[in-house]
């Protein structure tokens, strides 16, 4: 088996359990904080087996909302670390007021680091995006706040955008840009 | 001689497809977890439900002069029953009270029965009234009349007792009110 296969296995297994526990803890929460009633019934058609019911539409779209935005920021916030984490580190590596300014904010260890790949960035990007997708094609639906379906697709632009800048700094890596060599 | 470990290169399908698996599978659970609205159905003897209904009754309470000492009791889901005294009455007086504040948070309408009636017989007549309607219970010849009522869904409204006597009633008497679902 191959090493990359390894890695991307590795790393995959995190967000897949984070994104399951985001939607459950959120419809949890939202039972909790709301006080509601639902009911846990089995169907025989589709694909699922058992399904979760909510007597009012209402309260279905409140449910749905609040376990979405979790499930996304739960997704969202470790990509973006990644990202702003190696976007800093590659900075420190051609600017020197960044090196300086980490040194004066005492991040030079965390920065130093550099734990952080772009298989990584790729793989959480890749759940983030998963993620969105169900939350706007649940919005489209009518199923999920229109507002977190913005949020969602603002996330999912920003993680790609991240992405693709991490993955043009790597490349730079391997094929220095002539410009800045000579 | 030495041989190929050929381990790694059989194993290697399978991971390919534990990888499209750890994609999937959280993929079709959020969408399963995403619940989806259903009136709850009437289960027999065989079902157990695990819900609370959708249709609230309510009683509204406060003081009134005629109608006093109200209570109402849940004995199942589906059947209350509302008590109250009416407090002796001069003749030709009406007299009315908001008794019950129904609700039906439900998707669906809900019928809701009602059957109510007094220890004596006096020349009263009781009827229920929601805004204009007004839903006959007890006659002046003291003939009881089942009621049935509609409550739309996602819609509360308050339920009135209505009281008329042409003759002065002399002593407290106890009305019920049966409600079913």
């Amino acid at each position: 088996m191959s090493r990359l296969l390894k890695r991307i296995l590795k790393i995959s297994v995190w967000p897949a359990i984070l994104m399951i526990a985001g939607k459950l803890l959120g419809i949890i929460a939202a039972n909790i904080v709301y006080k509601l009633d639902f009911f846990i019934d089995n169907q025989i058609e589709g694909i699922f087996s058992i399904q979760l019911y909510y007597t009012d539409s209402t309260t279905m779209v409140l449910v749905n909302s609040l376990s979405n935005l979790l499930m996304i920021i739960i997704l969202a916030v470790p990509t973006i670390y990644f990202i702003i984490k190696t976007s800093i580190y590659q900075s420190t590596l051609q600017n020197p007021r960044t090196i300086v300014k980490i040194t004066k904010l005492n991040l030079l260890k965390w920065i130093a680091k550099d734990d952080t790949s772009f298989l990584l960035i790729f793989i959480w990007c890749s759940f983030l995006l998963v993620a969105s997708f169900i939350v706007i094609a649940q919005n489209i639906q009518g199923i999920c706040y229109s507002w977190i379906g913005g949020i969602s697709a603002v996330l999912a632009i920003f993680s790609v955008w991240g992405t693709i800048k991490t993955y043009e700094q790597e490349i730079d890596k391997i094929y220095p840009k002539e410009k800045e060599l000579y | 001689m030495k041989t190929k470990n050929l381990l790694p290169q059989i194993i290697e399908p399978f991971a390919i497809v534990a990888l499209l698996c750890l994609f999937i599978v959280p993929t079709l659970t959020v969408i399963n977890l995403s619940p989806i609205t259903k009136e709850v159905q009437d289960k027999n003897v065989l079902g157990v439900n695990t819900f609370s209904s959708n249709t609230v009754v309510k009683l509204v309470g406060g003081t009134h002069d005629i109608i006093k000492n109200e209570t109402l009791v849940n004995s199942n889901e589906r059947q209350f029953l509302y008590k109250a005294t009416i407090q002796k009455r001069e003749a030709e007086e009406t007299y009315s009270k908001p008794i019950l504040k129904l609700q039906n948070n439900g998707t669906f309408p809900v019928k809701l029965s009602f059957f109510g009636y007094t220890d004596s017989k006096t020349n009263s007549k009781i009827s229920l009234k929601i805004g204009r309607n007004s839903y006959l219970l007890k006659d002046y010849d003291s003939t009881l009349h089942a009621q049935e009522i509609i409550l739309e869904p996602t819609s509360d409204t308050n339920l009135y007792l209505y009281i008329e006597n042409t003759n002065r009633i002399l002593f407290p008497e106890y009305f019920e009110l049966e409600i079913s679902l």
